[in-house]
């Protein structure tokens, strides 16, 4: 099994994962729009996004831990920076956020400045409704539920790099919501699905593969002869980075 | 009257005569019917036709259209010979853009019959599915009321809420990770009767998946596939998914041949969409006193906190409904729109909405009372006046005066079913469907004039565009891309395939690209070959057709020497011509038999072929769909489906491998 972090490093393949913590569409926005300049991604570099459909308290991931009203609020949940023997204590950031310790690698990188945080980021759509909020995050329009694309395709399409197949890929099964729209993008649940197959059968694989190559060569949509063409880059691709 | 627009354009006074043609009398003409019922006035005559006279006349008076088979006029109803066509050609073309896919058969089946009839017979969508029907009969679920649903297969939070008021769990110490806690609430459930949502998904959808394949009635999965696209509600919103069920049932299925205001109005009213767009909650500024007789009681409908106005449902019917998004509106009119379906909710259920309070108000006061006070409740829908704007509104120009009530929300769902944009939008969007994706504008003019004239006919729309010749033309020939159910079940469906795990398709097709009911955007899965066909989605789409026809798609059988009246191909070559033939009727395959070829043609290739399948270990995937449903406390890992189940070391001979191969071309990807 190709783990996912064997994935992206290997050389050449910009990927964009999914989601992200928190809602930060318009600041990455604005962070394309200010970078373009520099053509930041010309290095092939990756942007992974994971979003956590359950959500996460983000409150107790990197408190704010000198603010008074947190403390009132949460008189039972609430964690000092303070040293404490018996109990456990945040890792003071800055001596006004600390990092839950559960977190204590992300300190490292935080402190390398490999890592920062945008804290307290969120929709300006204050519903109620956990499933609204997600999709208001993922299309990236909050109070307009018909907008047709998501965020991370439009960006996808602003991120200027090379067309690949795996220009923007998401680990799931399904496409998820941000990516849909007229960007290619590819939805993979396990890069062992990208090659033809046929289980137990590997010199059947073989020349159907060969046969299907020739026969989406040949065809005469446009658009069924590109992609095949696309696809098989890719497999061949894959078979060559040895991940 | 509509205009007949199929068979012989005759005149009223002609029908009747044509009926009595249909009915095996023979009459040569309206002048004979005068004779025999005015002037010979015979009795014997007048009681031997008298009964076939009263249906001629009430077909004729009351019908929405009549259907006259003129079997040597066939030709100028549809016109395919014009654009070139053989009959042949023409019945694939038609079971192409109106079925899931032709069975082996099947376009000797349509050419015998007559295309026209073949047609009219998928409109009406009447024949008997006695088989289909008796494998749908296991499928309890389905028949429920979204009560009894509601009740039956409660949300996982539910279930944990009412284990805890019955104290089988304390509700400080869940630990929905543990094995014991989760067998303490599975067996709270069988005891008291309940089941998990996850059932009730997998009963949606199989029946999907089995009325797709093997419904007699093809064009009715077809457009209940279109309409509720259109009308798109998605099981990733958690509080619209248990009515998903229903809302295909009864507010899609029964009109997807009817008028357009009547499926609008369904899908309006339905709980599915008023949970999915919100609008069960919008609540208006200027809303009525409730009366004292609802102040004294309960009052469950008093929204609990001012929830305010919700544009959400208002601006899509809108922009995704109706009008379509150049339709001439402004967002001045999606507020005010809004404001008119104040009020308009889904009758409480269960857990939703104060269910016990508003039946301890209907006990108090009766549904006469209810009635009284304003509120209109039918079914599963309820119109609230308490929460309903009584302002005076104006949409697009038009006034509704104050105090308009739930009938100035029919009225503007009437309005905007009626809209010129709407005839523009729908005929459109029914044209990218079935004619290609970008349809000839003279063609979309008659069909708007079609929906214009006819109250919006559905059933009309779709007569007039079968009845123009750009359907038939070469741009529309093949032109459209499978989707991945389509591509799915059209593979089954031409290999006569026996489905006893129709999951199974189901999650091929989410493989490829498409999770049917899970689509999270209210517009719909796009309509457009670019959408479906990319690098990830086409491997795949080759993997699913070696997969079906090599026998490893768990519970999907096929018996592909039966296809050939169990014939055995003399070679590779002709077993390759043969079956690209069954499965692709009617096409020029000249070109994929070139170059299937030289594969064939490979020096030992059987022998390669069975050497690899000799050696065939014991399979052990693990393909699990994460089905996403988030937002449980009684997560459960999804059901492990795929390969794992089944061992099944496939079927490695070249037949099989040929067949994959022709599922997986690009010509199959087509219809």
């Amino acid at each position: 099994m190709v783990s996912r972090r064997g994935f992206i490093k290997s050389g050449g393949l910009a990927l964009l994962g999914i989601g992200l913590m928190g809602g930060i569409p318009a600041f990455l926005a604005e962070a394309v729009a200010s970078e373009k300049n520099r053509s930041l991604y010309s290095k092939k570099k990756v942007m992974v996004c994971i979003f956590q459909r359950g959500a996460m308290d983000g409150l107790m991931a990197v408190t704010p831990f000198t603010d008074d009203y947190l403390k009132a609020a949460r008189p039972t949940l609430f964690m000092s920076a303070a040293k404490n023997q018996n109990v456990s204590s945040l890792i003071d950031l800055d001596g006004r956020f600390g990092l839950h310790p559960a977190m204590a690698p992300f300190a490292e990188l935080y402190n390398q400045k490999q890592l920062a945080i945008v804290h307290g980021i969120g929709s300006p759509n204050s519903t109620r409704s956990h499933f609204d909020a997600q999709d208001y995050m993922e299309s990236g329009t909050p109070f307009n539920k018909g907008t047709a694309s998501g965020w991370l395709n439009r960006a996808a399409g602003l991120l200027g790099h090379d067309v690949t197949p795996f220009q923007a890929v998401s680990l799931t099964s399904s496409l998820p919501r941000s990516f849909y729209g007229d960007n290619p993008t590819l939805a993979v649940s396990s890069l062992q699905d990208f090659a033809i197959q046929m289980r137990g059968n590997p010199g059947g694989a073989n020349m159907a593969a060969k046969s299907f190559e020739d026969l989406y060569q040949q065809t005469s949509s446009s658009l069924l002869k590109q992609t095949g063409k696309e696809s098989f880059e890719a497999v061949k691709m894959l078979q060559k980075t040895d991940i | 009257m509509r205009h007949l627009r199929l068979g012989c354009p005759v005149e009223k006074s002609a029908q009747i005569a044509l009926v009595f043609k249909y009915l095996n009398i023979k009459l040569c003409s309206e002048l004979n019917v005068i004779t025999i019922l005015n002037i010979r006035n015979v009795m014997k005559a007048a009681i031997k036709y008298s009964f076939y006279l009263l249906i001629a006349v009430v077909l004729t008076i009351s019908s929405a259209f009549i259907f006259v088979p003129c079997q040597d006029r066939q030709t100028s109803a549809f016109p395919y010979k014009k654009a070139g066509l053989t009959q042949r050609q023409a019945a694939a073309h038609l079971l192409n853009r109106f079925t899931y896919g032709a069975t082996p058969g099947e376009v000797d089946k349509v050419v015998k019959m007559g295309l026209e009839k073949w047609f009219m017979q998928q409109l009406d969508g009447n024949l008997p599915d006695d088989s289909l029907n008796t494998i749908l009969n296991k499928y309890d679920a389905l028949k429920l009321s979204n009560k009894k649903i509601v009740a039956q297969y409660p949300k996982n939070p539910v279930v944990l809420r009412m284990a805890v008021r019955d104290g089988v769990v304390d509700k400080d110490s869940v630990k929905t990770d543990r094995k014991e806690y989760k067998d303490l609430l599975a067996n709270y459930m069988q005891q008291h009767g309940l089941k998990p949502e996850q059932e009730l998904l997998r009963q949606l959808y199989n029946q999907k998946v089995l009325r797709a394949a093997y419904s007699n009635n093809q064009l009715q999965e077809v457009l209940t596939d279109f309409w509720f696209n259109h009308f798109n509600v998605s099981l990733t919103k958690n509080q619209s998914a248990q009515f998903i069920a229903n809302y295909e049932r009864d507010a899609i299925r029964p009109n997807v041949t009817g008028n357009f205001d009547a499926l609008l109005l369904a899908t309006a009213k339905s709980p599915a969409m008023l949970y999915f767009l919100d609008n069960f909650s919008s609540t208006g500024t200027n809303v009525q006193r409730p009366r004292a007789l609802i102040r004294n009681a309960a009052n469950p409908l008093q929204a609990k906190k001012a929830n305010g106005l919700n544009e959400n449902y208002a601006r899509e019917v809108m922009e995704l409904h109706t009008l379509g998004v150049d339709g001439g509106y402004t967002q001045q009119d999606v507020t005010q729109a809004a404001k008119i379906l104040t009020g308009w909710t889904a009758y409480p259920m269960g857990v939703y909405g104060n269910a016990d309070a508003i039946e301890k108000l209907v006990d108090n006061i009766g549904e006469s009372g209810l009635k009284q006070c304003g509120f209109v409740h039918e079914g599963d829908f309820l119109f609230t006046p308490n929460r309903h704007d009584n302002d005076e509104k104006i949409v697009l120009g038009r006034k509704f005066e104050e105090g308009g009530g739930y009938q100035e929300g029919v009225d503007l769902l009437e309005m905007l079913a009626h809209h010129p944009s709407t005839a523009k939008f729908i005929t459109r969007k029914i044209g990218i469907r079935f004619v290609n994706d970008n349809p000839p504008q003279s063609l979309l003019d008659k069909m708007a004039k079609t929906f214009n004239q006819t109250n919006g006919s559905i059933r009309d729309v779709l007569i007039t565009m079968v009845s123009s010749p750009e359907f038939w033309s070469v741009k529309a020939l093949r032109e459209k891309t499978k989707s991945p159910f389509e591509l799915v079940i059209s593979s089954a469906r031409a290999l006569n395939a026996r489905i006893d795990q129709p999951i199974q398709l189901y999650n091929w097709a989410n493989k490829i690209g498409q999770r049917m009911y899970a689509y999270q955007a209210p517009t719909g899965f796009p309509d457009r070959a670019q959408y479906w066909i990319n690098s990830g989605a086409l491997l795949n789409r080759m993997n699913f057709g070696l997969a079906l026809a090599t026998g490893r798609v768990p519970g999907v059988r096929v018996d592909l020497a039966a296809l050939n009246n169990n014939h055995e191909p003399e070679s590779p070559q002709a077993a390759l011509a043969t079956y690209s033939k069954l499965l692709m009727p009617e096409r020029n395959l000249t070109q994929t038999i070139k170059q299937l070829l030289p594969m064939l043609n490979e020096k030992d290739l059987a022998s390669k072929v069975e050497t690899a399948a000799s050696k065939v270990p014991q399979i052990n995937t693990n393909e699990e769909m994460a089905m996403e449903m988030s937002g449980g406390v009684l997560k459960k890992k999804p059901n492990k489906i795929g390969l794992a189940q089944s061992n099944v070391n496939g079927n490695n001979t070249m037949l099989a491998q040929v067949v994959g191969v022709i599922l997986g071309s690009p010509e199959f990807q087509r219809k």
